[in-house]
């Protein structure tokens, strides 16, 4: 379930879909993409190494 | 609460009972491979799919193989969504020209979708193109919805063989939930939804012009093919930022019924399974009354702080009792459709299991209502849980319960046949820790920064001379029940907390994600430990030495156990917010 804070129009009404607010970046942000790109394989690297830990205990 | 509530009750456990029991020995016939349906119409399709990635079906997985092929297809499926959701401005399906997503609300819903949270920062129909919604997050519904059961067939599997190091193969495992079980019966359920009013189609938004005058945009879209799994899969995520309460969602009382039975479907069934796979239906019957008795008392409590309403509101002369006219009761947040009994008996299921769809505004319950909700989630979710979740962290539990009993009364604690050793107690310890320590952790970090209480709806409620912040118990529940439901994979929030912002892009969406990753993958690498674990062991029959899990004394002792550990890991917290609340809220009444 969304935040309601993430869209306070009413129910049924989407009529600020035209206007995106701060999600109408576009790919023009390369380091950021790399970082996040490195920060999801880091958390399953971690994840990972866990594994490998509980293999060995 | 009125006698209808209680009918409701009844009637929907029944049916929940009616429909686990047949779908529960199919899918220990589908994981045996002997259900004589799917092997004569299925294999060609299994065969061609296996050729296809390159896996070898015949090869089993040791519980690390298991362990890393979830791993490594999750990893994969979680970026290839974020470039969907990053490239949807330039990716077709997209009329209303929705702009790409933000790199880190990207990012938060890449997580969230993979781990079966379904936490969104965000409002669907202002912010997904239909690319978006019907291929990048309905796929994890299915992809993390299937994942989920195969680790809980996995964690049987381990239970039920013995001297072996094999748990079963994760694709061919994965490959069988898709195509016998979630696909065929998502296909007839978004027909079913469709009959009943839900949307689906490709068509353009349509606007028009409501009584007052204003210009109104209803958004289109594929809609029921995203909400029979959204339900089914216990996954939660709407295609509409109101999620079930909105009408192209949920339209009539049928089809809110289905849902709520279909979020328990799976989670029920698998009980059933366990006792197919076990040998012991009875074990497998007593996990599903257990459940039922939790889901119950949590029902009840619910519906009796719903039903009276806000105090405050019926001293300032607001009638709130029901009659022909309203439904009566604490209605701020709550469909006028659904009333009280329908809006309590969803809150209650869609955390005991870890689906977090919703057709209340869990925000507005009433302090103690509100509790639920949370507990639930903090509890782990087994109360029938996510699909294959639930039951791999009720069998926690069970060994948890079993160990203790065992201390208790000085005899070796052994589960159907199986001695329970340190390794197994160490990772099932670490399967209920590592909730709480996610919780309780990121709750103070995100109360301790600034970007963190940023978020917050209900920040002010006293000055404090020099304090930085202006402390509210429900704000403080705010945090605290997103934390949770990221940890605990649910998705449900208590919704005035605002996920993502332009000054604070980061701060949520990172943390989240770390809960609903670690929140996801690290309780599942010690479940399959557990099952690699338990399945090199010898089986010896049960004596009179054994304890009986399928009676009303294991019925008792697992329950205690359950409510037990999760009182004492979150009271401290609950005290400061919604018990506290409820407090305060009674002081104000009897104030005025």
């Amino acid at each position: 379930m969304p935040s309601i804070a993430a869209n306070r129009h009413g129910m049924l009404d989407a009529s600020g879909l035209q206007q995106p607010r701060e999600v109408t970046e576009n790919w023009k942000t390369m380091g950021t993409e790399l970082l996040i790109i490195g920060v999801s394989v880091l958390l399953f690297g971690l994840c990972a190494l866990f594994v490998r830990i509980c293999d060995r205990v | 609460m009125s006698a209808r509530y209680y009918i409701l009750v009844i009637v929907f456990f029944a049916l929940v009972a009616a429909i686990a029991w047949p779908l529960g020995r199919f899918l220990a016939r589908v994981f045996a491979g002997t259900n004589a349906l799917s092997r004569k119409l299925g294999w060609p399709i299994e065969r061609a799919l296996y050729r296809l990635a390159g896996v070898d079906s015949t090869r089993e997985h040791t519980w690390k193989g298991y362990a890393m092929a979830v791993l490594g297809f999750s990893l994969l499926t979680q970026l290839i969504t974020y470039a969907i959701l990053r490239l949807q401005d330039v990716l077709p399906l997209n009329p209303s020209k929705m702009g790409a997503v933000a790199p880190w609300l990207s990012f938060n819903t890449a997580v969230s979708f993979t781990t079966n949270t379904n936490w969104q920062s965000y409002g669907g129909e202002t912010t997904m193109s239909y690319l978006s919604q019907a291929v990048a997050l309905t796929s994890h519904n299915f992809f993390s919805a299937g994942v989920g059961i195969a680790i809980a067939i996995a964690m049987i599997r381990g239970l039920a063989r013995h001297e072996t190091d094999k748990i079963g193969n994760f694709w061919v495992d994965l490959v069988r939930v898709h195509l016998y079980v979630l696909l065929p019966i998502c296909l007839f359920y978004a027909l079913f939804l469709v009959s009943q009013g839900v949307i689906q189609n490709f068509a353009h938004p349509t606007t028009w012009t409501a009584l007052d005058g204003t210009t109104q945009t209803i958004v289109q879209g594929p809609v029921a093919s995203q909400e029979a799994i959204k339900m089914l899969g216990t996954n939660g995520g709407g295609y509409f930022n109101a999620n079930s309460a909105h009408p192209f969602e949920n339209p009539t009382p049928l089809s809110n019924l289905v849902q709520l039975l279909s979020i328990f479907a799976l989670g029920g069934a698998l009980c059933i399974t366990l006792g197919e796979m076990l040998g012991s239906k009875r074990h497998g019957w007593a996990l599903f009354i257990t459940m039922t008795l939790i889901s119950v008392a949590g029902m009840l409590v619910v519906g009796h702080f719903e039903s009276p309403g806000n105090p405050l509101l019926s001293q300032t002369g607001i009638d709130q009792t029901a009659s022909a006219l309203q439904p009566g009761g604490n209605m701020e947040g709550k469909e006028v459709r659904f009333g009280i009994p329908d809006s309590s008996l969803f809150a209650v299921v869609t955390t005991d299991a870890s689906c977090g769809a919703v057709n209340t505004t869990h925000d507005s319950l009433t302090p103690l209502g509100g509790l639920i909700p949370l507990l639930n989630i903090q509890l782990g979710e087994v109360v029938f849980g996510g699909v294959g979740t639930g039951m791999y962290g009720m069998l926690v539990y069970v060994i948890l319960a079993i160990f203790l009993s065992g201390l208790m009364i000085g005899r070796t604690p052994e589960y159907l046949g199986k001695k329970i050793d340190s390794r197994d107690v160490r990772f099932a310890s670490f399967y209920i820790l590592v909730t709480a320590v996610l919780i309780l952790g990121m709750t103070s970090v995100g109360l301790m920064t600034e970007a963190g209480r940023a978020g917050i709806l209900n920040a002010a409620a006293a000055e404090i001379p020099g304090a930085p912040w202006k402390p509210h118990p429900h704000g403080f529940s705010e945090v605290l029940y997103a934390f949770s439901s990221a940890a605990g994979n649910n998705g449900s929030a208590f919704g005035g907390l605002t996920g993502f912002s332009a000054d604070h892009p980061m701060f949520y969406s990172l943390t989240l994600a770390i809960n609903m990753l670690f929140g996801r993958f690290l309780p599942i690498g010690a479940v399959l430990a557990i099952a690699g674990n338990m399945a090199k062991k010898k089986r010896s029959p049960p004596g009179p030495s054994s304890f009986p899990v399928d009676g009303g004394l294991f019925v008792a002792l697992l329950t205690g156990t359950i409510l037990l550990v999760g009182a004492l890991t979150f009271f401290p917290m609950l005290s400061f917010g919604p018990i506290v609340e409820h407090f305060q809220l009674a002081a104000a009444a009897a104030a005025h």
